[in-house]
């Protein structure tokens, strides 16, 4: 009889652990709307899908999951030392952009990087993307930036929006949350 | 005595047809189903994976390599890929809708469905994750008995 309970017990702990992690699935949603095209595009993927395809990714500028950037465009190495620099002061506003139709700010604020639009901007632009996930995308070596690092530090921060651009042509919204289905 | 055997042997030949259903079915089918809208024409085929699986164990290594060379290596994360993607509950991952074209990519019971919708043609493609999974770690699993060969 107690084997018997002891084994009911065991199948539902393992039953509820099961659930429990199905629903503690983190899935990473982009979506991209153009009225003036009447596109609309949806993507819904669990993070650890993208986590397991990223090395799959092989092109001529990626190779194990790491992007190699040309250095004449960009330098992978000097942009390091700059985060480095940036992350040793704490919170304060980087960037500041302004023209004639955009105005932003850049910043970080806690444990997180935030894009900001500032007043009188005609395209709303907000990012907020965790420190550890520009961390972990500047922890490759040389000109390479570490997106699997990247993908994994984002599926451990949590759920929330990462991208959300209000533009007069265009939305995009980039969240993380554990449904599979879009809100 | 003739009658006798020969109901055991129609028993024994619906049990080996019910069997080889059963087991077709487990394997899934791969869906091919391409619709001509100009021309009204229509293309379906399914495929069932057991045969696809099986041709693989009589096809000759060498008619595979090439093939199997691009899966080099990738063994492990075709692996990890249907992993997940067996995990995963039935979900639409991909929905693109323009003026004139729908795109669908989602997981169904098992399989993953791609639906195109255009002006011209209606494409509807689906393929169970674990045995494709199964025939592409063949593939690479050949590649590799191929190369220590050479």
């Amino acid at each position: 009889m107690q084997i018997r309970r002891a084994l009911f017990l065991f199948l539902s702990v393992c039953l509820l652990a099961g659930r429990l992690q199905a629903e503690t699935k983190q899935w990473v949603h982009v979506h991209i709307e153009d009225p003036s095209k009447e596109e609309k595009v949806k993507v819904n993927i669990p993070i650890s899908l993208v986590e397991s395809l990223m090395p799959m990714i092989e092109e001529k500028s990626v190779e194990k999951g790491r992007i190699r950037l040309h250095e004449k465009d960009m330098s992978i190495k000097d942009l390091r030392k700059v985060w480095k620099e940036l992350r040793s002061e704490g919170d304060n506003e980087f960037v500041s952009i302004e023209n004639k139709d955009t105005n932003l700010r850049v910043f970080t604020k806690g444990n997180y990087l935030m894009v900001e639009p500032g007043e009188g901007s005609t395209t709303s632009i907000e990012m907020k993307i965790p420190l550890a996930v520009v961390d972990a995308m500047l922890s490759g070596e040389g000109e390479e930036l570490n997106l699997t690092a990247a993908v994994r530090a984002l599926k451990e921060s949590g759920s929330g929006d990462i991208i959300t651009v209000k533009d007069k042509d265009a939305t995009v919204r980039v969240w993380i949350d554990e449904s599979n289905k879009a809100r | 005595m003739l009658f006798k055997l020969g109901i055991a042997a129609a028993i024994l030949s619906m049990g080996m047809m019910t069997m080889l259903g059963v087991a077709i079915h487990h394997a899934g089918f791969i869906v091919v189903d391409v619709h001509d809208k100009t021309k009204g024409e229509r293309v379906f085929v399914p495929v069932p994976m057991l045969f696809v699986n099986l041709a693989l164990d009589v096809v000759p290594d060498q008619r595979l390599a090439r093939l199997s060379s691009r899966l080099q290596d990738k063994d492990e994360w075709v692996a990890a890929v249907t992993h997940e993607l067996s995990e995963c509950p039935d979900s639409t991952f991909v929905e693109i809708e323009g003026r004139e074209d729908q795109i669908l990519v989602a997981k169904k019971g098992g399989n993953i469905v791609i639906d195109v919708n255009s002006q011209d043609a209606e494409v509807h493609l689906r393929f169970p994750i674990r045995s494709t999974a199964k025939a592409v770690a063949r593939i690479a699993e050949i590649d590799n008995q191929h190369s220590v060969e050479f």
